[in-house]
């Protein structure tokens, strides 16, 4: 057994093992690779502008937002505003005069819901009468809103009481918002003293519309472009390569005009096909700062363009700068089901889920060749003919009438199929989020 | 040349001149401590770049500027380790013969002056993971066996066990390696 002197004199001689490693890291400080900071670099800018985008995609949102959220409480706010009018206590007191006379006159208007504004009626005269002719004829004045023609049904309903018609129904066309005039006479004693007239509300009565309605529809939305490998060919391509093919993506915009046919299952599901023309214009900042793909796996298949699979990637190439922009216009056919939930009478939630086959109908500009990190015009041979997409949105829409309704969504879009043609190395797929403005009208 | 403090208000100001200033002023050290704990040079040179994204998203928590190389390392040290446990998810075991091994670090010393840092770090990665985890953590790192036990999810006694057999095994490959070179 060693004494803690002699252990101390061998850990000065040969410390021990941890001390030595620690001596021997204390300054280590190896070199990165020379591209390390150009990497880094690339990420932080390519972290920046996806925060941009997030800010941008978010406000966006949050504009839309914003908008339905202001309709929903100016139109509903305006609804409301136009109901309680219409609500409006019209208490039109008739008094009894020495020669019987009725005079009337526009009373308070605010304290009573469910009560229309009479006082705001037009010059018509309603004839109360009773047996005991107590009640002589009314002149309404300055009507606006009862008109004769509205008038659908008079009803005189008998207090057996008072012997006195006390109440009359006037059931008004659907248009008029004010569904029943009801005048209620007051009494003191036996003596009529005053009448009120109100107007109650009704539920219009409900038409039989067909389940056939028409949809046409408006999409802006903001695109981006996804790189990604294929996956039998991933092996071969290098994930820095593919890092600067997903920083090259950039802000596009596509315009999307759409009809469609909604053929309607139930009170909330829906059923749609339709028609779409579509145009995607594309920016793309390409950026190889330190290197370019090498291009040498003897023995490979070529892919869709003639190229090798990406075998490496070298760090000893040129800086490789170059911007592409492109149009492509597309035809589409979208197919899929609405949902609708109610909020209130007028306002509902609606959404979708849309599977699209999208044929591209001309292309036009520059992308990139990925093996030589060149530009090349974009053609039939470059891009797919067919590309199959999904859409989804959700939003408000407003019934302005029996049979429309309008409304907004915000949507979302995907391509399952790449851009590129099948088999190349690198795939490309656009995925999108924008607004959707449509109107839909009922048929028949 | 800026000073620390100017490079780190930079830097949580965004301004890409400061953090490219602090990858150049400490990006080779603590590329050090990515080679230390990554497997190869690729993944160190990953886990370098995420190391500094995640100071440079996290760099306006810093308070105090003087600690700021500790603080940045053990950034790297937790990354490489949360790396560590994603890629394998069960905790650390050893078996039960090497519970009682020995923590006496003065039982066991190895001649690696004719050895250079490079050299020892490559004998260091023929130990299996754990191995050289543990002996970063604890010999070149300081970390206690119970940060060691926490960050790797096991006992303290395992992370002591871990180490003592980490130790022979380095001193074993150091002495085969001396003795191949002086052979040679």
């Amino acid at each position: 057994m060693k004494t803690k002197q002699e252990k101390t004199i061998l850990n000065n001689k040969n410390p021990n093992i941890d001390q030595q490693l620690q001596d021997k890291f204390s300054e280590f400080a190896p070199m990165p690779a020379a591209f390390a900071w150009d990497q880094l670099d690339a990420k932080l800018e390519n972290k920046a502008n996806k925060k941009r985008r997030f800010v941008l995609f978010g406000s966006v949102a949050a504009s839309t937002v914003a908008v339905v959220a202001s309709s929903i409480f100016y139109f509903g706010g305006q609804s409301n505003e136009l109901q309680s009018e219409n609500n409006k206590i019209d208490q039109v007191v008739i008094e009894k005069s020495q020669n019987n006379k009725i005079d009337n006159q526009n009373a308070d208007k605010s304290d009573v819901p469910t009560q229309i504004g009479v006082a705001k009626t037009n010059n018509h005269t309603i004839q109360i009468q009773s047996s005991t002719s107590i009640v002589k004829d009314i002149a309404i004045q300055n009507s606006e809103i009862v008109s004769k023609s509205n008038v659908l049904h008079e009803e005189m309903i008998a207090n057996t009481k008072n012997e006195i018609s006390s109440k009359f129904n006037y059931i008004v066309s659907e248009d008029f918002n004010a569904k029943q005039l009801e005048i209620t006479p007051i009494y003191f004693g036996n003596l009529l003293q005053s009448t009120l007239i109100t107007l109650k509300p009704q539920e219009p009565a409900k038409r039989n519309l067909s389940a056939w309605a028409f949809e046409v529809g408006y999409d802006q939305n903001q695109t981006s472009v996804m790189y990604s490998a294929t996956p039998s060919l991933e092996k071969y391509v290098h994930k820095n390569y593919l890092e600067r093919m997903k920083q090259s993506e950039f802000a596009l915009s596509a315009a999307q005009l759409h009809f469609a046919l909604r053929y309607k299952l139930s009170q909330k599901w829906s059923i749609s096909a339709g028609l779409g023309w579509m145009q995607n214009r594309t920016q793309q900042n390409f950026h190889f700062r330190d290197s370019m793909p090498a291009t040498l796996a003897q023995g490979n298949t070529a892919d869709a363009f003639g190229n090798y699979p990406i075998f490496g990637y070298l760090g000893l190439g040129p800086e490789v700068n170059y911007q592409g922009i492109s149009n492509i216009s597309m035809i589409s056919v979208p197919v899929g089901a609405i949902f609708d939930y109610p909020i209130n009478r007028s306002w509902s939630i609606t959404s979708e889920a849309l599977i699209q086959a999208n044929y591209l109908s001309a292309q036009k500009g520059n992308t990139l060749n990925y093996q030589l990190l060149s530009l090349q015009d974009i053609n039939s041979g470059v891009y797919r003919d067919l590309l199959w997409s999904a859409k989804i949105g959700v939003g408000v829409q407003k019934e302005i009438s029996n049979r429309a309704k309008l409304g907004a969504r915000i949507n979302t879009q995907g391509m399952f199929t790449p851009l590129y043609k099948q088999n190349s190395a690198i795939q490309n797929r656009a995925w999108s989020v924008g607004l959707s403005a449509f109107y839909v009208w009922r048929l028949f | 040349m800026l000073t620390n403090e100017e490079i780190i208000s930079g830097c949580i100001k965004n301004d890409r001149r400061a953090q490219k200033e602090l990858f150049d002023r400490f990006g080779a050290k603590m590329f050090g401590h990515c080679l230390r704990y990554s497997k190869s040079n690729a993944d160190a040179q990953d886990l370098l770049q995420e190391g500094f994204i995640k100071i440079f998203d996290s760099i306006n928590s810093l308070r105090e500027t003087h600690g700021f190389e500790g603080w940045m390392t053990r950034i790297f040290i937790n990354l490489a380790l949360s790396k560590y446990r994603k890629a394998k998810n069960d905790p650390i075991l050893v078996d039960i013969d090497s519970a009682n091994a020995t923590t006496d670090t003065e039982d066991v010393s190895a001649d690696m002056e004719e050895l250079s840092a490079d050299q020892v770090l490559e004998l260091m990665k023929q130990l299996p993971d754990k191995y050289g985890i543990v002996l970063n953590m604890y010999a070149i790192d300081k970390l206690s066996h119970k940060e060691i036990a926490q960050f790797l999810n096991t006992t303290e006694s395992n992370s002591k066990s871990i180490l003592s057999r980490a130790r022979k095994m380095l001193k074993d490959q150091i002495e085969n390696k001396t003795r191949k070179n002086n052979f040679e």
